[in-house]
């Protein structure tokens, strides 16, 4: 386990370096200019020159890279060009609000989404199956955006039940909670239904019911944790999804998390932001799929870990 | 004293409207502690009869379509899921044809014999735990312990088929069926298992109805044999009389065809020539007069019915005598 781990801790170093740089150059090329936006409108040729020269933007782009590098070596981010303090401090200032989104998304993807999924299952081909089916499919297809916007008109708008945005109590957590967890429960709905359909049909199905189970006990207890591995794979792929796609949702509901943090830096061009977000998203997709991938021979017994070749 | 009575039984696969007949009206019985073995080529409908005669086929798309089924004077066909639940696994155990996908992968050994106990029987967990590992020491896997926190994936096939058989006895059945419990093993395996059960039946004094398409492992272990072709029974006697004057012709082939060591090396191996008919495809005569060489003209107009009550009948208007 101490092998496994270390070597995936080496490989997620390596996707992070290549992540830093992809996105450092892509900032480099973006015609936008930083020293501009920092200066503002008014200012002069030689003021936006000098902070030029403060920040360091108008060396090489290697040179750049290579400072950028020593100081993530420090776990130093930098510092915000809009607000002079830590990227550090502002990130982790975010955080708990996206993890508190995150946690609540993927508790209310997963009860529903589980749920639908396997009554679907026991109930092929009925018109409840195909109700759900056509419900989640909805779901899978719905931008974010839409369903924010409907959730919002309803339930905060013409019913008054829940705020229009903000963050502090557990009623501001519902709506955004809700966008994400019902347009996600459609997948897991989808894939709950053709892995317990394909469960059902095999031996060791027909081998409980010989033995005298009840039939719940046969789909809650014999089916259902067959159909798990899936479901924790997508779990983990949530994980990173919600840390830093979050951006739509959040945005649009006031959510002072990370994903709203990206929208800001990227609107005021300021890069120290952009970098430390995309960071952020970039371990919290690997350590997604790391937690998936560790959960999953204690969900499946054949699984064993083994660092590759 | 009847244990366990099939009459007339028919089954039929599909929607009510549009059923195809799988199995016709087939009836056998088997008395407390007696062995019957259904003996067929694959897709005879062996395997079907029985499951769901015990109504442990699923039903869409199975439908029995006739016939009843009793089991200690229990009408299985009109009895409720949960007086069969309380019958499966408890009165009437199975052993199925393969025991590496029949055992649940994610559980682990002790877990699936613990759950087989306890579903029957007002057990704590730790005394299920003791019969579990007497049942496993009875069916000879040694250090039990160990085995019961093992996954059926770091089990052998002997093994895990071993453990299918504990599961079935573990509440003491009296009624055991095994539905090609030897097919998916080796040769030596066969030999180990078949002797197993043979020394848990005489221990337990159940009656066993074992499915097969081995007459070898009928000639060895039955007392008495049915004889199954495209879903009908067409000879049923006693396994010595069946073996010594087989009559319907379909038994004769099925047993020339059987490999033997005094045939000469360059004779070709004796098969039935033609194929089993497709259920739905049988016409009105006798299903097997298209392969018969003893077929009359009355073979394919009019299906023979197996005679009543006798010690050796046989469905058949030319049988060899």
């Amino acid at each position: 386990m101490a092998r496994y781990l270390a070597g995936r801790v080496g490989q997620a170093l390596l996707l992070l370096l290549g992540v830093s740089l992809i996105t450092f150059v892509l900032l480099y090329v973006m015609p936008a200019d930083p020293a501009r936006q920092i200066a503002g409108r008014s200012a002069t040729a030689e003021t936006v020159q000098v902070i030029r020269e403060q920040l360091g933007l108008d060396q090489p782009l290697h040179v750049q890279y290579g400072r950028y590098l020593s100081g993530l070596a420090q776990l130093d981010l930098g510092r915000s060009y809009a607000q002079k303090t830590e990227v550090s401090e502002i990130v982790a200032a975010r955080l708990p609000a996206s993890l508190l989104l995150m946690m609540a998304a993927i508790a209310c993807e997963l009860l529903m989404g589980v749920a639908i999924g396997v009554v679907a299952a026991v109930k092929r081909g009925s018109r409840l199956d195909n109700a759900s089916m056509v419900a989640s499919f909805v779901g899978v297809s719905t931008p974010q955006f839409v369903a924010a916007m409907l959730l919002l008109y309803v339930f905060a708008v013409r019913l008054d039940w829940f705020p229009v945005g903000g963050y502090g109590e557990a009623r501001h957590l519902v709506l955004p909670a809700l966008t994400l967890g019902l347009l996600g429960a459609g997948w897991y709905a989808r894939m709950v239904r053709s892995c317990l359909i394909d469960v059902f049909t095999q031996d060791y199905i027909r081998t409980a019911r010989a033995k005298g189970a009840p039939e719940w006990r046969v789909l809650l207890v014999h089916a259902l944790r067959n159909a798990l591995l899936p479901i924790v794979a997508m779990i983990g792929i949530d994980v990173g999804l919600f840390m830093s796609g979050a951006v739509v949702v959040e945005s649009v509901f006031g959510w002072p998390g990370i994903g709203q943090l990206a929208w800001q830096a990227i609107q005021q061009v300021d890069i120290p932001i952009i970098m430390g977000v995309t960071l952020v998203a970039a371990v919290a997709i690997i350590l997604g799929n790391l937690l998936a991938d560790v959960v999953a021979p204690f969900v499946d017994p054949r699984i064993k870990l083994r660092t590759a070749p | 004293m009847t244990l366990f009575a099939v009459d007339a039984l028919s089954v039929g696969f599909g929607s009510a409207r549009a059923s195809v007949p799988v199995v016709d009206a087939v009836s056998f019985s088997l008395a407390k502690g007696e062995t019957l073995g259904l003996v067929g080529e694959s897709g005879c409908g062996k395997t079907v009869t029985v499951m769901s005669a015990i109504r442990l086929l699923p039903s869409p798309p199975a439908q029995v379509t006739g016939g009843s089924v009793r089991f200690d004077g229990i009408d299985l066909i009109t009895a409720p899921k949960a007086q069969l639940r309380a019958l499966w696994g408890n009165r009437i155990g199975v052993v199925f044809q393969n025991p590496m996908t029949s055992l649940n992968p994610t559980f682990t050994i002790g877990f699936q014999l613990v759950e087989a106990l306890r579903l029957h029987r007002p057990v704590s967990e730790p005394q299920a735990r003791e019969q579990v590992m007497a049942m496993l020491d009875r069916v000879g896997i040694n250090s039990p312990q160990r085995r019961l926190q093992q996954y059926p994936h770091e089990l052998s096939g002997g093994l895990r088929q071993r453990v299918m058989i504990a599961m079935a006895l573990i509440c003491h059945p009296e009624l055991l069926i095994a539905d090609e419990p030897t097919t998916a093993l080796d040769v030596t395996l066969q030999a180990q298992i078949l002797d197993l059960l043979r020394s848990l039946r005489d221990e337990l004094g159940m009656g066993i109805l074992m499915i097969t398409h081995d007459l070898g492992v009928v000639a060895e272990f039955c007392d008495r044999v049915a004889v199954m072709y495209a879903g009908r029974i067409v000879e049923t006697a006693a396994v010595h009389e069946l073996f010594r004057a087989p009559r319907h012709p379909y038994t004769r082939g099925l047993m020339e065809s059987i490999p033997r060591m005094d045939t000469a090396r360059d004779r070709p191996l004796a098969t039935i020539e033609g194929m089993v008919p497709a259920p739905g495809r049988r016409g009105a005569g006798c299903a097997f007069a298209e392969r018969c060489t003893r077929a009359l003209e009355r073979c394919r107009a009019e299906a023979p019915s197996l005679a009543d009550d006798a010690a050796h009948a046989v469905a058949c208007w030319n049988p060899a005598s």
